[in-house]
């Protein structure tokens, strides 16, 4: 299943929309569809997951929260047991297995291109961020040669979801 | 890191309508639905969606899609080597692409500062993308390409022990 023009249409608008009550009939207003198509089609597209949810973007720093982006070096068996913990984890939002190329699609010979697992990690405060760090290398077995932790100095870019834009 | 904003120490009722506001039932009177869920009017419920924007703690409220099932399949992480007023020129750069969705500087031993996420549809597209950022920085590049999602989740009211 792939997302048609109208429901890109359709997402836009309930972009643009304020929540409300009557947000269907509104949206229903603008594209000239019924609210329950809307409804319907919306509902089609989450159950087959094209669309995740609508719903909250929060913003973690204004909570408090800590957060940085992970890289492990692992064997098969330690990915296992990353994998287990990270899907374990709340606070573990991403996590990807990459190879990392130069940029003449080479494979890369560089210290960092032995890092095969990115995942972010963000907690409530500093001080559970590190125990939960300290529970990821125990349990996986990561030294500290394995595991980087990469909090972000500065943001110039953060967008989600530029498929329907 | 610089921020303007004052953290925020979340009420009950605002944690309540947070988890609720998290995945928006798609149904008539959605607010109703989710008010009335957590024993609140639907005006009470809206006063604090209200509150919780204007302190900075909602982002946004829209659909959020899985790139991976809409159309982008070839996702990739660019590291750049590249540091100082150099990588703050070059993220303000590469963030105008619009094939880019996050930007930022991590610094870290091994010099590769400057992190990019790219999607693209295939692997001529994704190609094409690192084609373009070449012609824009020679600074070292690695592309960390997308083997496996392990998970994929977003962001929700974090409980006790997290």
């Amino acid at each position: 299943m792939e997302l048609s023009d109208f429901d890109r249409n359709l997402l836009r608008e309930l972009k643009a929309v304020t929540l409300e009550d009557d947000v269907f009939e509104v949206m229903s207003e603008n594209i000239g569809v019924a609210p329950e198509v809307i409804i319907n089609r919306l509902t089609e597209l989450k159950d087959n997951n094209l669309l995740r949810r609508w719903g909250v973007v929060l913003d973690s720093r204004t909570l408090g929260y800590h957060s940085a982006l992970l890289a492990a070096k692992t064997s098969p068996e330690e990915l296992v047991a990353l994998e287990t913990w990270a899907l374990r984890q709340e606070g573990v939002t991403h996590c990807y297995t990459r190879r990392l190329w130069d940029s003449d699609w080479n494979e890369s010979s560089e210290p960092l291109a032995d890092f095969n697992v990115w995942l972010t990690l963000i907690a409530r405060s500093k001080t559970a961020f590190d125990s939960q760090l300290a529970a990821l290398q125990e349990e996986v077995g990561l030294d500290a040669d394995s595991l980087l932790v990469l909090p972000s100095q500065k943001k110039f870019k953060l967008r989600f979801d530029n498929v329907f834009k | 890191m610089s921020s303007s904003k004052n953290k925020m120490v979340l009420g009950e009722k605002q944690a309540a309508v947070l988890s609720k506001l998290h995945d928006i039932p798609l149904t008539k009177a959605p607010v109703s639905v989710m008010a009335k869920s957590i024993g609140l009017s639907p005006a009470e419920f809206l006063n604090t969606v209200s509150e919780l924007r204007d302190r900075g703690v909602i982002r946004r409220i829209s659909p959020l899609l899985s790139h991976r099932r809409a159309g982008h399949s070839h996702n990739a992480m660019l590291l750049f080597k590249i540091d100082g007023e150099a990588a703050d020129r070059l993220g303000r750069k590469v963030s105008e692409l619009p094939e880019v969705s996050h930007v930022f500087l991590r610094n870290n031993r091994f010099g590769y500062n400057l992190y990019a996420m790219t999607h693209a549809s295939s692997p001529d597209h994704l190609h094409s993308i690192v084609s373009r950022l070449k012609e824009i920085s020679n600074a070292p590049l690695l592309i960390a390409e997308t083997v496996s999602e392990i998970k994929k989740t977003s962001l929700t009211i974090l409980g006790g022990d997290s």
